[in-house]
């Protein structure tokens, strides 16, 4: 028993079985594409299908009522393959399209083969397409999932998405055609540089000039034809590229936002990076806002990655998708996603709209003293800084287990008509209003110690943990008795020195040294 | 084989003429004209039939009109047109001194 499909053949209604069905349309499709672009195309193809209904109707017979696999092959043999009947004149009219639209026709382009399937048939789409075993390539994938931390499960469901499946016979055999591989490029190539040498010599022996014309337009075709060929490759090249950037650029983003620094401390894969963005996003907005902050940084970068991974794969695959569909989606996504940061951001700046400043002073009980020793406390020695987010003003570290945010204090040293040393730190912050630029400012740590002749400064300042930044500053002013000295201890190598007459000085040139306090400012002491 | 090339230009030439001469005395079906040129031997595959019909009418040689059948849809035939009976008397010619040019190589040797 077979199902049978009705069909109907320029005006003549057939039953026919369903392989055959499958066949015929083939056939039909292959002409089509072959005649479909040329000037009456659609007209042969009119008159060879209601010759191929014709000769359908001769056969059939009281007895045989349906059109079988083998009716379908008789006929198309009889009719002949596309590539035989090509009319000479206009193959030679149109000159390297009829051998280009051949080249087509056996296109291979990729598609997911159900077939052979375990999933979604990307892998044994993948295998059919380089004509490798699709374990190998099964493999390699699950080899990434561990490497790369799941990220190759996306590019497998992004594949899956927007690679068609091959459904259709003709799918089927575009998916098995010949063609692209690079081997398979570089071996037309060769061919095609051949072929114009020889029309080239040809044309050397023709005498007319006519047809010397004529082989150099073919040659010219030629040439154009190789062009396209090294396009290709150079398309596929770039495609590889742009699909590793994209790929390494997913898995890094994709780990510092799902798992960050916080679930997997130290070194627990390849790409472990050091950003813990729900963590960090945690400084600069309101609690309410990480998540769709932390949504929206996943779209705005998402998006462009994927783009280079969609791009890359198009370059180096050749596939069937809703390009303007997939892109304009994407991109609106993508704009919408950018126009609500926007917004968000521009309501964060009213945070950042005023200033002010607590000032605390303290004088130092040592007035025997000479010199005064500046050492660094304890700040940075117990902290771990993250290397990259280290800005001259601001930065992410790890104090006693906790992420912090931190700022380096600026230290001056200015004279005084006293006898004293003494010591003003000055807090500095932004905010809204005064209540939260206070609330700020109580936030900020920052200790100083003095005893006897020595000076203990931190070189950081933290934020307490639920503070967010709000342009903190810490200015850490010491005032020195004219002729008095000062020692810079050589630990003190983060702190930001402000010293008026000694600004292009690098701070490993100033500490480790005394300094006097004359009334032109700082000079090394003798 | 270098001969085949050869032997199909050869034949092609003669095909186009041989179609126009089907149809010099009176319009003809193209599955008549098929069986025809099949008879001669002159064709291998159907469908190199049509492709070549349907530029000989664009190039304003050929005509055709539809009629009814008495089995099926209705049919194609084609015509000569006035500058197709023009075209085809210069092939004529052009066969004739081929003819001759090949019957006088052979004839002299």
């Amino acid at each position: 028993m077979k199902k049978t499909f009705t069909i109907n053949i320029s005006g003549s209604i057939f039953h026919i079985e369903e392989d055959a069905f499958e066949k015929l349309q083939d056939y039909l499709h292959r002409l089509s594409q072959y005649f479909g672009s040329q000037t009456g195309g659609q007209e042969i193809l009119q008159d060879i299908e209601s010759r191929i209904a014709e000769l359908l109707q001769d056969k059939m017979t009281e007895n045989k009522e349906a059109v079988t696999m083998e009716w379908v092959d008789e006929v198309t043999e009889r009719m002949g393959k596309p590539e035989d009947f090509m009319d000479t004149e206009q193959t030679e009219s149109a000159g390297g399209t009829a051998t280009e639209s051949k080249g087509e026709k056996i296109r291979k382009q990729l598609y997911r083969d159900l077939e052979n399937r375990v999933l979604g048939g990307v892998c044994s789409g993948m295998g059919t397409y380089f004509n490798i075993d699709p374990v190998f390539i099964r493999i390699l994938f699950v080899l990434l999932v561990f490497l790369g931390a799941g990220v190759s499960i996306i590019v497998y469901l992004v594949f899956w998405i927007v690679v068609p499946a091959a459904r259709s016979t003709a799918q089927r055999l575009e998916m098995r055609g010949e063609e692209p591989t690079i081997s398979n490029i570089q071996k037309t190539i060769q061919e095609e540089i051949k072929e114009v040498k020889d029309s080239f010599s040809k044309m050397n022996q023709s005498e007319s000039f006519l047809k010397g014309r004529e082989v150099a337009d073919k040659a010219g075709q030629a040439s154009v034809q190789v062009l396209k060929r090294l396009a290709r490759a150079l398309g596929i090249f770039l495609g590889g590229l742009l699909i590793f950037l994209g790929f390494i650029g997913l898995v890094i983003f994709l780990v510092s936002v799902a798992i960050g620094g916080s679930a997997l401390h130290g070194n627990s894969g390849m790409f472990q990076p050091d950003v813990d963005l729900p963590n960090l996003l945690g400084f600069f907005v309101s609690p309410g806002l990480v998540g769709v902050s932390i949504l929206l940084i996943v779209l705005i970068i998402g998006i462009p990655l994927l783009a280079t991974l969609f791009v890359g794969t198009k370059l180096v695959f050749r596939y069937k998708t809703n390009n303007k569909l997939i892109g304009m989606g994407a991109f609106g996504i993508w704009l919408v996603a950018l126009i609500i940061t926007i917004a968000i951001t521009a309501g964060q700046f009213n945070n950042f709209m005023l200033e002010n400043t607590a000032t605390t002073g303290k004088p130092i009980d040592c007035q025997s003293c000479k010199t005064l020793y500046l050492k660094s406390g304890t700040l940075p020695t117990s902290m771990d800084i993250e290397k990259n987010i280290d800005m001259d003003d601001f930065l992410v570290a790890t104090v006693g287990g906790k992420q912090v945010l931190a700022g380096r204090p600026h230290l001056k040293l200015e004279a005084t008509d006293g006898s004293d040393f003494s010591v003003i730190i000055k807090r500095k912050a932004r905010g809204k209003n005064n209540e939260a630029i206070q609330n700020s400012l109580k936030q900020i740590q920052y200790e100083v110690n003095s005893k006897d002749s020595t000076l203990v400064l931190d070189q950081f300042f933290t934020l307490d943990n639920q503070a967010k930044w709000r342009n903190q500053e810490v200015l850490v002013t010491v005032k020195v008795p004219k002729g008095k000295m000062v020692h810079l201890g050589k630990d003190l190598d983060q702190m930001q020195f402000d010293f008026e007459n000694l600004n292009n000085l690098w701070n490993k040139e100033m500490t480790g040294k005394t300094w006097t306090m004359t009334p032109e400012g700082l000079a090394l002491k003798e | 084989m270098k001969a085949d090339n050869t032997k199909a230009q050869m034949r092609k030439g003669v095909l186009e003429y041989c179609i126009l001469l089907t149809l010099q005395n009176k319009p003809q079906y193209s599955s008549d004209i098929i069986v025809e040129m099949e008879k001669s031997r002159l064709i291998v595959v159907e469908g190199t039939l049509y492709p070549m019909l349907t530029r000989l009418k664009n190039e304003g040689y050929l005509g055709y009109r539809w009629e009814e059948s008495i089995q099926g849809p209705p049919r194609k035939y084609y015509e000569l047109t006035e500058t197709g009976k023009l075209f085809l008397n210069e092939l004529g010619n052009a066969w004739n001194d081929l003819v001759n040019a090949v019957f006088q190589i052979t004839g002299r040797k």
